[in-house]
């Protein structure tokens, strides 16, 4: 039970909106080029997405809901949501529509990814769950547009649960040691060239790269690196902690500033009173200890700590 | 504690034990293995069935495989034209001449020609043919025939490829020739 009581307050902690703005933004430049990339460069979407029966080389064979949804795949259905993704990604960037903008572009480029047969990769997969981490966490609570309609300025006090930025972690892990986990095949082992050999292989590079072979001993030592970091990424998380106790970083991007930011609303300065009120075995001792500043308290607190004067006290 | 909280904490919790679950059925073993490795297969089956669904709708595949064998052998798209009864390369993977290159260097393009370059996936090679010899014709007026092969090579030690200077593409894999 106290086990359940801990995992809901690490669950439910809430911090400032920064982290996931700048993923949010980051994520959403990224599928602008991805998007751009598909609809400018020439011979791209048509023909590798649009259907044999159009001259293209797609065979959906288990096209996306969406896809169905609009009457089939199509050419001009590929059209239709290749210019979906494109528009939403830079609605994502500019932070307009929150969570909905953020499912929608998901949703939007699954049903492009489902059109022609094994032509992705785990960039896909990655922004992916990159997408789904901005529809479950709140990526448009600072530098957004919503936030600019919302309180008139770019950024905002307003906190946001920090579980999305915890998974974000997890989930750089969880890739990390599965792909080290997989690589069990030829080239991973003595004598080590699987980067040799990769920097040579035509589907990896753009150029001719033969004069890798004079470094040998050097990308075979790579080889070994490149494995066991991916394994033994496990130890980032580890050390990642995502307790603002224990992390300064995440502990002044919590406590608002009273000298640069403006006063909390009162809902807010009620939770910020609840949590940074030190619990009783780590409370400092009384030679340490300082007031929390002006703005953390509440009107009614300070009336209570005003010492007594002769003219109110009558 | 607000109920909201529990429902929160529980909702994160089920996320994370199903992308861990994902993940950790994504990481492949042999697909013969008896005993223990075996039943984790099957579990690890039955698990990707179990969520295809989900990760089909909300983009949560944990499919992480990737450079999982590297292995020797390599092949590049060669694209001739034929003018006068000569042939002359117009497109070669990774070296000159460029034709098209703009196109066949998007890494979505790669992907694909990842399939060309196989021998399993017939039924793209058959796509591809008619489509790009169309353009070369267009882009060649004068040629007579377009021939697309698939040439491969064996990546040898590095000591070997340092003596050669540059890999050898001599193994022959396949060829289709088009007429006007």
């Amino acid at each position: 039970m106290r086990a359940w009581t801990r995992w809901v307050e690490l669950a439910t902690r809430k911090e400032q909106g920064t982290s996931m703005a700048l993923f949010r933004i980051a994520l959403g430049l990224t599928l602008v080029v991805w998007t751009g990339t598909l609809l400018w460069s020439g011979d791209v979407l048509d023909p590798l997405y649009t259907p044999v029966s159009e001259g293209g080389f797609a065979r959906a064979r288990n096209p996306h809901p969406i896809i169905q949804w609009l009457g089939g795949h199509t050419r001009a259905n590929t059209f239709l949501v290749a210019w979906a993704a494109s528009i939403l990604s830079v609605a994502l960037t500019l932070g307009i529509g929150g969570r909905v903008t953020a499912f929608l572009l998901l949703q939007s480029l699954l049903a492009i990814h489902s059109l022609p047969h094994d032509i992705g990769g785990g960039y896909d997969r990655l922004l992916g769950n990159g997408l789904n981490l901005l529809v479950l966490g709140n990526g448009t609570a600072r530098y957004s547009v919503d936030c600019r309609i919302r309180t008139g300025a770019w950024t905002s006090d307003r906190l946001i649960y920090a579980f999305a930025r915890d998974l974000m972690v997890l989930q750089l892990v969880l890739m990390y040691t599965a792909t080290g986990l997989a690589k069990q095949g030829v080239g991973w082992h003595s004598p080590f060239y699987a980067l040799y050999r990769a920097m040579l292989k035509v589907p990896y590079v753009r150029g001719e790269f033969a004069w890798v072979a004079h470094l040998g001993p050097l990308l075979a030592l790579s080889t070994v690196i490149a494995l066991w970091w991916e394994i033994t990424f496990g130890v980032v998380g580890a050390w990642y902690r995502p307790s603002r106790r224990r992390s300064p970083l995440s502990r002044r991007r919590s406590r608002p500033s009273s000298r640069k930011r403006s006063r909390p609303s009162r809902r807010t300065s009620r939770r910020w009173r609840r949590r940074s009120r030190p619990s009783r075995r780590s409370r400092p001792s009384p030679r340490t200890s300082r007031s929390p500043p002006r703005s953390w308290t509440s009107p009614s607190s300070r009336r209570r700590r005003r010492p007594r004067t002769p003219s109110s006290s009558g | 504690m607000p109920l909201r909280d529990h429902l929160i904490a529980t909702a994160v919790l089920g996320y994370a034990a199903m992308i861990i679950l994902l993940a950790a059925a994504g990481v492949p073993l042999d697909k013969d293995a008896t005993g223990l490795k075996g039943e984790w297969n099957d579990f690890r089956f039955s698990l990707r069935d179990t969520f295809r669904p989900a990760q089909r709708t909300l983009g949560i595949s944990q499919r992480w495989k990737m450079f999982r064998k590297v292995s020797r052998n390599t092949g590049r798209i060669e694209i001739a034209v034929q003018i006068d009864g000569r042939w002359e390369d117009i497109f070669v993977e990774r070296q000159e001449p460029d034709w098209r290159r703009g196109t066949f260097e998007h890494h979505r393009w790669r992907e694909f020609a990842n399939h060309l370059r196989g021998e399993k996936k017939r039924d793209q090679w058959k796509l591809y043919v008619p489509w790009a010899s169309e353009r070369a014709f267009a882009d060649h007026p004068e040629a007579t025939a377009v021939r697309f092969r698939v040439m491969g090579a064996r990546i040898p030690k590095p000591e070997t490829l340092a003596d050669r200077g540059a890999l050898r593409f001599d193994a022959f894999r396949k060829e289709t020739i088009v007429e006007r």
